[in-house]
């Protein structure tokens, strides 16, 4: 019975730690996104239409790639 | 202060505000029961068999529109049709509900509104009456288990309309309503400029063909994608946003909304691949004959991780949106639970209603945003199976390349 308490928390510690994890790749991935999309607007601003909407583009995939983590997290934490 | 209220946007803020007020439906505490916060999540992001509306404080049960049940029984082998859920256990269908509560403690995981054919309703009552029967314990268990596995090996063929399948029905009839005025409206005078809601989709519908279709699809077969691609984009836009007004269902949310939309486009993929993408999948040129073995397993799997991307982002996002919305209002109930006391709940209103509205403009946003990538990444995965290079032998090429030029 014990055994399966320490399973349980153990579950429960993987999916809090995934899910950090995967907002931590999420912000760091997006963040470097957003810094170079900035530079690029400060470098020539007739470009600033095109640039923002490849931003919001790629920035929509990145988060769709955090968000296939989050949804293990969200099984391991609920289902298992 | 009084005259900003003229102001459009401040109207519209208000009235978000009081909408989202009906999203989720929490009964008072009355010092008993806790507020459980789970519920209400789940309640709001699953599928069920009635249009939920709201709770009067102290029931147990929402006032809601019980929608009808289809349901295949195999023992008449018919279709039957009810109305309602009761009708249907009524009509000598037992709800797991009812077995789960009398028999099981609980302990099956069920879906209230379940019921099953009767076929097994013969098994379940002779198991039941084994169990209350039962001289000891052990005998009760070994019944228990019997009933719990003929239950859960019963799924009998559901075709009932649901919450979700009600919204799609919505979200047709809004799209077939919009969609045929302003194919009328072109075909009844077409070289006129476009008025009224034709103007306000027309640059919708063209960005769409310029730059989605047009830019990742040849220009040979662009127009043979076309109606496929907007009703994509359209269809996931309305139900994401469908799903923010109150009283709504999560559709998109749904897992098997997702995967059905994304196995339209595999299918897609699979029917309009050329030659050379067969080829270069299978039996690609220019690879030492056995590497093309695993890299055949490897192109197989990247062939089917495109729909399976497609699912799990759609879902994802819709349902991470609905459940953070969800939580902050439930935040305001479980402050005033830790308390017992109303005063955490007023405290904690405004900080949590300002985030619900940011968190709703902003899914508003999300919506229309995923509505796009689905549809981009189709007609991309698309264009990738129709694209027709110059049919060259790679390897010859590799000898060419590797020869010096001479200047």
């Amino acid at each position: 019975m014990l055994l399966l308490e320490i399973f349980l928390g153990l579950v429960g510690i993987g999916a809090g730690i995934g899910a950090g994890l995967v907002a931590l790749g999420a912000g760091l991935g997006i963040g470097r996104l957003a810094g170079s999309a900035l530079e690029a607007i400060a470098r020539q601003p007739e470009a600033a239409g095109d640039i923002r909407g490849s931003m919001i583009l790629a920035a929509a995939l990145i988060e769709g790639v955090a968000l296939f983590g989050m949804v293990i997290c969200v099984i391991m934490a609920f289902a298992i | 202060m009084f005259k900003s209220f003229k102001s459009p946007f401040v109207s519209l803020l208000i009235l978000l505000i009081s909408l989202t007020s009906f999203n989720v439906l929490a009964s008072e505490e009355d010092g008993q029961r806790e507020y459980d916060a789970q519920y209400h999540t789940m309640h709001h992001i699953l599928d069920g068999y009635s249009w939920d509306f709201f709770k009067f404080p102290g029931d147990d049960e929402y006032v809601a529109l019980h929608l009808p049940r289809i349901l295949w029984n195999s023992e008449s082998g018919s279709l039957d049709f009810y109305l309602s859920t009761e009708r249907a256990l009524n009509d000598g269908y037992i709800s797991l509900y009812y077995i789960n509560k009398e028999y099981l403690d609980g302990e099956l995981e069920v879906i209230s509104g379940q019921v099953l054919v009767p076929e097994a309703i013969d098994q379940v009552q002779t198991l039941g009456n084994k169990i209350s029967e039962a001289v000891d314990e052990d005998e009760r268990k070994k019944h228990r288990e019997e009933l719990k596995s003929v239950v859960a090996s019963y799924k009998p063929m559901d075709f009932s309309i649901t919450h979700n399948v009600l919204y799609l029905i919505f979200s047709m009839l809004i799209l077939l309503a919009i969609f045929i005025t302003i194919a009328n409206r072109y075909k009844r005078s077409p070289y006129s400029a476009p008025k009224g809601i034709q103007s306000l989709l027309e640059p919708v519908i063209v960005f769409i063909r310029d730059d989605v279709a047009r830019a990742f699809i040849p220009e040979k077969h662009y127009r043979k994608y076309l109606p496929l691609l907007l009703t994509f984009f359209f269809f996931i836009w309305v139900l994401n946003l469908l799903g923010l007004t109150p009283f709504a269902a999560n559709v998109t949310g749904n897992i098997s909304v997702t995967l059905t939309l994304a196995l339209v486009t595999l299918v897609m993929i699979l029917f309009s691949g050329t030659k050379d993408y067969w080829l270069h999948i299978f039996w690609m040129p220019g690879v030492p004959i056995p590497l093309r073995f695993i890299l055949m397993i490897v192109e197989i799997i990247g062939l089917l991780a495109k729909p399976f991307a497609l699912t799990i982002r759609l879902f994802a996002v819709i349902t991470a949106g609905h459940v953070i919305i969800v939580s902050l209002i439930a935040l305001i109930f479980v402050m005033s639970e830790m308390g017992q006391n109303p005063l955490g709940g007023i405290l904690i209103s405004p900080v949590s209603i300002l985030f619900i509205l940011f968190i709703n403009l902003l899914e508003i946003f999300v919506g229309t945003l995923q509505a796009f990538v689905f549809t981009l990444l189709s007609a991309v995965f698309i264009g990738q199976a129709l694209e027709e290079h110059e049919h060259h032998d790679h390897s010859k090429e590799e000898v060419k390349e590797a020869q010096p030029s001479t200047a």
